[in-house]
């Protein structure tokens, strides 16, 4: 659940309007969010069945990374798919090796002929995790292995690639469940703009005042710097997409703890992404002087290094660097363009032609629908039109209410 | 209680950067910038307040008219004429706008016009940019003849009766045969003489003004 924030008051912004529609088109809905608990609690309940070799030894099978912290969007421009990452903390026996824990998990799971996941295609084997897929999205489960010498839920996780010799296999220090209780602490909410982004997510309004806030509406009253990570890592997905050669993206857990060391400098969601990259490019910048690859590790866990595989040498380095360059210029220009069809086009560069436009779409469609029903506003101190603006109706922005009309015309 | 030209203006004038191009007895020309988020566009209004003279009463066909002065309007690739604006003899970025459904009386002159046409005009940029940007006009609106249009007329219709004529529409064919039944439309030089001397300033289009004689 995401902290509030009290301070700061919304600066009615077109662009930042944009980038909010975009980022709740591009994340997990909350509809969908509910049928991946589903899912994942049916397959903890699917690995304590009578004749599960896991049976009596999961301790708890949870979400972590963007599901855990609320920022999971879709990675392609032309399809709805969603990767959840999950971790099923189980008792392994003395000496299990890496590749028996991903094959028990990948076997529990898989269950004997006939039954639910057992069909060809449905549950895959990868190096650190078991994934399970369905049409609108993949579930990754990795197994872990508590070490309780480490603070809460830390562990280790496998790495074991079937081809790969038994030396390469390993155990990997990880707490992604103490990362993402840090990276809550770190970004709590603005009050308004977790209103906006609720109101946006849920497609109405959401109740301010209840208490408590259901845990699932709590996951969507995001701060400005979660949808920052989200758009930040729609854009790396796409850009490292289009790359020719299947260069590794740099990890979004990487891109998160950054995110969430600088999280709340700034007042506006386009001044947030600004800022976001420049602070993820300058350990880069500074890494590649001193001749060295970055290293980022996990606040919970030292042991867990963030960036274990990626960057894999200084060139991979350098053309994030680059990447992150052509990033701040390009919102820097969208920030300052007056024209919306190339704000439009500059957005869609970014972040996805369909997106974009489906975001500008129900930005029209909503100040349309308020002209009609005269609840549009209107700033008489800047004699600005502040209509389909979500944050115009803020009690911090001087507006007044506009008089319903029809346009007329030959 | 209808405000006077210069009470118009002065409401006006709260708004920054407003100023009086004109203001006589029954005719008042601002201009001034209003904005989207994105940009700021210097509108000009034109109000000619509908006076008695003789037998006659004299207003504007397009009451109050609103122009954008600049940035100087574009259309959408392939269009040839802005959403919702009046047919005007000028380049077709330079019609005025059409901000509200004057049969309805969306606006009268017991209104503001600080406080109705200039937000509309705001609006209508906001849908004008949207327009820009992907082609479609999502500010909604009628025009003359349409389904919404026939709906309206209809809903007002007694039964038996034909349709109601338009007062002061903005279509010009429709406006044109108003003109021919009603009045007769007049010449800004003509409404010149008529507002005690005033010219207008040289920028402005025609004023195609209208003189509406009684009926009876």
């Amino acid at each position: 659940m995401h902290n509030v924030l009290s301070q700061r008051v919304p600066a009615p912004s077109l662009v930042d309007e944009l980038l909010i529609d975009i980022a709740v088109r591009i994340q997990l809905s909350p509809t969908l969010h509910a049928l991946a608990v589903e899912r994942y609690e049916a397959i903890a309940r699917w690995l304590e069945r009578d004749g599960s070799s896991l049976k009596g030894r999961l301790r708890r099978l949870y979400a972590q990374g963007s599901m855990a912290i609320g920022a999971t969007i879709r990675s392609k421009e032309d399809d709805n798919l969603f990767d959840i990452d999950l971790i099923a903390e189980i008792d392994w026996p003395a000496g299990t090796t890496p590749m028996q824990m991903l094959l028990t998990l990948y076997h529990a799971i898989k269950g004997e002929p006939g039954s639910r996941y057992y069909e060809e295609g449905i549950v895959e084997l990868q190096t650190r995790c078991v994934t399970v897929h369905y049409a609108d999205m993949h579930l990754d489960i990795t197994p872990m292995w508590r070490n309780p010498a480490w603070a809460e839920r830390g562990g280790y996780i496998a790495h074991a690639k079937l081809a790969a010799p038994v030396s390469q296999h390993a155990l990997i220090a990880a707490n992604p469940w103490g990362f993402a209780q840090d990276f809550m602490d770190k970004t709590p909410a603005e009050p308004w703009f977790a209103d906006v982004i609720l109101e946006k997510s849920y497609g109405r309004a959401i109740r301010a005042d209840a208490e408590p806030v259901p845990e699932h509406e709590a996951l969507y009253a995001k701060a400005m710097a979660v949808v920052a990570l989200q758009l930040m890592k729609r854009h790396v997905y796409l850009i490292y997409e289009r790359k020719p050669d299947g260069a590794r993206r740099p990890p979004s857990v990487y891109i998160a703890e950054s995110v969430a060391r600088h999280a709340n400098k700034t007042g506006a969601l386009i001044d947030e992404l600004i800022h976001q990259a420049v602070h993820l490019r300058a350990p880069l910048a500074a890494a590649a002087h001193a001749g060295q690859l970055i290293d980022v590790r996990n606040p919970a866990l030292y042991e867990d290094k963030l960036t274990d595989r990626w960057p894999g040498g200084p060139l991979a380095q350098r053309i994030f660097m680059s990447e992150l360059d052509h990033l701040i210029a390009s919102m820097i220009a969208a920030k300052n363009e007056t024209e919306l069809p190339k704000l439009r086009a500059r957005l869609a560069a970014l972040f996805g032609e369909n997106a974009v436009l489906e975001a500008l779409n129900k930005y029209l469609e909503r100040a349309g629908a308020e002209t009609k029903q005269g609840t549009s506003r209107f700033q008489p101190r800047t004699a600005t039109a502040l209509t389909g603006l979500s944050t115009a109706c803020s009690p911090s922005v001087q507006s007044t209410p506009v008089r319903g009309h029809r346009f007329y015309g030959d | 209680m209808r405000p006077s030209i210069e009470e118009q203006g002065r409401k006006l004038a709260r708004y920054p950067g407003w100023r009086t191009l004109f203001q006589g007895e029954w005719v008042g020309v601002w201009q001034g910038p209003v904005c989207t988020p994105l940009k700021a566009y210097q509108v000009r209004i034109q109000f000619v307040r509908s006076a008695r003279r003789g037998g006659a009463w004299i207003t504007s066909r397009v009451n109050p008219r609103v122009w954008v002065i600049e940035p100087e309007l574009e259309l959408y690739p392939g269009a040839d004429r802005l959403p919702h604006a009046y047919f005007a003899d000028a380049p077709a970025a330079q019609w005025p706008l059409c901000l509200f459904f004057h049969p309805d009386q969306e606006w009268t002159e017991e209104d503001w016009i600080a406080d109705a046409i200039v937000p509309w005009a705001g609006e209508w940029l906001v849908f004008y940019e949207g327009w820009l940007a992907t082609g479609v006009w999502h500010g909604g609106g009628l025009h003359f003849g349409d389904e919404d249009y026939v709906t309206w007329a209809m809903s007002r219709a007694r039964p038996g009766t034909a349709l109601p004529a338009q007062p002061a529409s903005c279509n010009r064919r429709a406006e044109n045969s108003i003109g021919r039944r009603m009045g007769s439309f007049v010449s800004s030089a003509l409404m010149a003489a008529a507002s005690r001397g005033f010219s207008p300033p040289p920028s402005l289009p025609d004023w195609n003004l209208c003189l509406w004689q009684d009926e009876d």
